[in-house]
């Protein structure tokens, strides 16, 4: 089977490229470095396929970059039929870059010239004609988007000489440089000596690895600086044959794309806009008073509910519809009008909940035992149901993000944010796999490889998980929705909000923590194009949204399913292995654990406290180690049965969390503001923590060597002071004089050590030597 | 024990079989740190694999 290579530079639509080519579902983002390893799909035509690589995206073919160096030993070292460049049509410049070094190479080139669409609408004017006659390979006008050229330039590629020998465009610039160090690549019998020659005299570190290149060089150059002199002429020939190829049409000097970014990239309002926006983002997928129509506290709120309408009846604390269609007008108002994510989650909520009940009427009518009855009712589909009732609002979620990131929004936000992130010793490229985290922080540790300092790539590595992925966003919308439920207090969705931040303002903090003590480096440069803005795809967009849906609702039926069957089974089951009913509960294998580990949580405010009951706080936050839905799963697992018999509420729903707090509110005594500052270190616990086994193992497999205990340290460390402190000062406000002191007391430490003014490590060196002198 | 007990044993413990076995299945074809979201464009070990081995 033939390979083609697709090469290019970052954002010239590559991966666009190769779905369209493979038909693989692959992100499309609008960033640069978006893919960071190579893909391989396969072409089919006919009768013969066609093996398709898609090669990171790089400007050049020097090593400065880990994607450069992959996409270079790729093509010289792999046996491939020719190289598909891919060329961002409205930005011929930049691309022709690279273009004039693979031209180099002793391989077939074809040129795609991508997104035609955008420079017809724009109404300037290609030539490939000329291109390809002054290139001297085939050129095709192709659009991945829209689906146009693709075929043609396919026809091509098939076509395309195999015999093709490398041409430079350094023409009468370094001629006897070039042959002569050409003649020393010829006798070593490399491929491609023509590109080797080149990148010789560029001074590569590569090219300086074969025996004798450094003296060959040094013999060429007689010491000048060929790199600056050849990166000008390939600029210099790039300049003056493009004057023929484009024909730019009359345009207004301000387009549209400057005017949005005079806005959005405004010095200072960039930022209050973007937490805007994030804030709009939040209450369109959680609030339950869409846009605050019925006023922003319930003193102020003036819309009926479905009671005061009397198409709904209180009973016994239940909210009973009076028919079927009365329910599904309660999915969109009841009171208030909901966000669409709420309403998604409502309509998702109805059906699985008719599911679960039917089954548990089915088995309760068949005569099923009380056991079997509480496994499949209360721990299987209590545990899955109550996670899968989330996925609406986590794709609603991710639906806003993708499309923040495909318009070019995010890019902007990246450019503006690195002024900041510059003080805490961080680049805004950071910042992307930083965003990426807040849908799943395994790709997002993938995606620091983009980061090229190692030091700023292990600060960015540990904080990752402080940005609340899809599978921590049950348990903010949960326990939030539990303290509005129980407590009337506050909104759910500005709650889940203030949780996001706090995940942000703790990531901002650790990170200026380490780097000025463990990792304190310089601040690498940042240097980005700025894409243009573009309407996102609207199928690439529903391509994403399903693979997210599939595995959601996989994990949910595996790794959700398996755990909330041995978390029901070991809740019912005493040390001498005999079956407990749910009043007997307290006398469980799990119940023992959790209560013994129940004091560890206590300064966190869940822990002793919270009496008998106070154990399913422990094993819902250990369990989410697998799998951070797990952590609702546990615990809607386990407050139905609490709940029902301890009386504190239905069984129904996110209620669930509602009816919980209400029996440990009873039965331990603990204050309605200790307890809710309780709950909220609950979710910061949760969400600064050790991730998942998954993203434990990726970074794992990402940090540098040795580095992964100390953040394994570091989480649980971040964790639990952020958990004590929320719970402190929520508790008694007093307690935040006294971190105040603590956090200066450690600031003035570390400015001290920095200035080596005073180092407390050592003292304790010099106290350690001088006993041992004694 | 009734008829349903003794078929929610059954459907239970060849549920749970299943999804053992399957995520065994995942540790051994290396897809174990997986998260089959696509979110990494097959950068991830496990997507690199499963694209070469489709591809082939």
């Amino acid at each position: 089977m033939k390979i083609f290579a697709l090469a290019g530079n970052p954002n010239c639509g590559k991966t666009t490229l190769f779905n369209a080519l493979t038909g693989a579902t692959a992100h499309v983002g609008n960033w640069p470095g978006v893919t960071v390893d190579k893909r391989e799909g396969v072409y089919k035509c006919g009768g013969e396929n066609i093996k398709i690589v898609d090669l990171p995206g790089i400007y050049s073919l020097s090593p400065y970059t880990p994607e450069e160096v992959i996409a270079r030993n790729f093509i010289l070292g792999e046996e491939i039929d020719g190289i598909i460049n891919i060329v961002d049509a409205t930005n011929l410049e930049r691309n022709l870059y690279l273009t004039t070094q693979l031209l180099e190479m002793d391989v077939p080139v074809i040129i795609a010239l991508n997104m035609m669409d955008e420079v017809e609408k724009s109404g300037d004017k290609l030539n490939t004609e000329t291109l390809e006659k002054q290139l001297g390979v085939p050129v095709v006008a192709v659009s991945a988007l829209k689906n146009n050229g693709i075929k043609q330039l396919m026809e091509r590629a098939a076509t395309v000489d195999t015999t093709r020998k490398g041409i430079t465009v350094l023409n009468g610039v370094l001629d006897k440089q070039i042959e002569a160090a050409c003649a020393f690549f010829e006798e070593t019998n490399v491929k491609s000596p023509l590109f080797h020659a080149v990148k010789l005299l560029e001074n590569d570190e590569i090219e300086l690895e074969y025996k004798g290149a450094p003296e060959i060089l040094k013999r060429i150059s007689a010491g000048d600086d060929l790199e600056a002199v050849i990166a000008d002429a390939r600029y210099k020939y790039i300049s003056a044959n493009l004057a023929s190829i484009k024909i730019k049409a009359d345009r207004e000097a301000v387009t549209k794309s400057d005017k949005a970014d005079r806005v959005l990239t405004h010095r200072i309002w960039a930022i209050p806009l973007f937490i805007a926006v994030l804030f709009l983002v939040f209450h369109l997928t959680f609030s339950e008073n869409l846009f605050f129509l019925n006023g922003f506290t319930e003193n102020t709120a003036w819309m009926p509910s479905l009671v005061d309408c009397g198409l709904a009846a209180e009973v016994d604390g239940e909210i009973e519809y009076n028919n079927f269609g009365v329910e599904i007008l309660a999915v969109f108002y009841d009171g208030a009008l909901y966000s669409p994510g709420v309403m998604l989650t409502n309509l998702l909520n109805l059906f699985l909940d008719r599911i679960s009940d039917g089954v548990i009427t089915l088995m309760e009518n068949g005569g099923a035992a009380e056991w079997a009855t509480g496994l499949i009712g209360d721990g299987i589909l209590g545990g899955i149901f109550a996670v899968l009732g989330f996925l609406p609002q986590i794709l609603t979620l991710f639906l806003f993000f993708s499309i923040l990131e495909d318009s070019g929004y995010m890019a902007r936000i990246a450019f503006v944010l690195d002024r900041i992130f510059r003080r805490f010793g961080l680049s805004g490229r950071a910042f992307m796999p930083m965003i990426m985290g807040f849908g799943c922080s395994v790709p997002a540790a993938v995606n620091t490889r983009t980061l090229s300092d190692e030091k700023e790539r292990t600060a960015t590595l540990r904080v990752i998980p402080f940005f609340s992925c899809g599978a921590k966003l049950p348990i903010l919308t949960a326990v939030a929705g539990g303290i509005v439920m129980a407590f009337g207090v506050g909104n759910a969705d500005v709650i889940t909000f203030l949780m996001y931040l706090l995940g942000i303002v703790t990531a901002i903090a650790c990170v200026l923590l380490m780097r000025n003590t463990t990792l304190k480096g310089e601040t690498p440069p940042f240097i980005m194009e700025l894409p243009a803005y573009r309407m996102p795809g609207f199928k690439n967009l529903m391509l994403h949204l399903w693979d997210k849906t599939k595995h959601f609702v996989k994990k949910a039926f595996t790794v959700i399913f398996a755990s909330t069957i041995i978390i029901w089974l070991f809740s019912h089951l005493s040390w001498d292995w005999r079956f407990l009913s749910d009043e007997n509960m307290q006398q469980s294998m799990l119940a023992s654990v959790g209560m013994f580990m129940q004091p560890i949580f206590t300064p966190l405010g869940f822990g002793s406290q919270l009496g008998q009951f106070g154990w399913v706080f422990v094993v819902a936050a250990i369990t989410g180690l697998v799998a951070k839905e797990n952590v609702i799963a546990t615990f809607t697992t386990l407050a139905i049965c609490i709940s029902a018999y301890a009386g504190g509420g239905t069984e129904e729903g996110i209620e669930e969390i509602a009816g919980l707090i209400n029996v440990i509110m009873a039965d331990s005594g603990i204050s309605q503001p200790e307890f809710i500052a309780a709950l909220i270190a609950f979710i910061a616990f949760n969400m600064t923590t050790i991730p998942c086994f998954a993203a434990c193992a990726t970074a794992k497999a990402e940090l540098p060597k040795g580095k992964f205990k100390w953040t394994l340290l570091f989480w649980i460390a971040v964790s639990y002071t952020v958990g004590a402190m929320i719970y402190t000062i929520g508790s008694w406000w007093w307690t935040l004089f006294i971190w105040f002191v603590v956090i200066a007391a450690a600031v003035v430490l570390i400015v001290l050590k920095n200035l080596n003014i005073f180092d407390i490590a050592e003292i304790f060196r010099r106290k350690k030597k001088d006993g041992k002198d004694k | 024990m009734n008829a349903i007990d003794i078929v929610v044993i059954v459907v239970v413990c060849v549920a749970v079989a299943g999804v053992i076995g399957y995520l065994v299945y995942r540790k051994l074809k290396h897809k174990s740190g997986c998260c089959d979201c696509s979110s990494c464009n097959g950068a991830c070990g496990c997507c690199s694999d499963d694209k070469k081995k489709n591809s082939d």
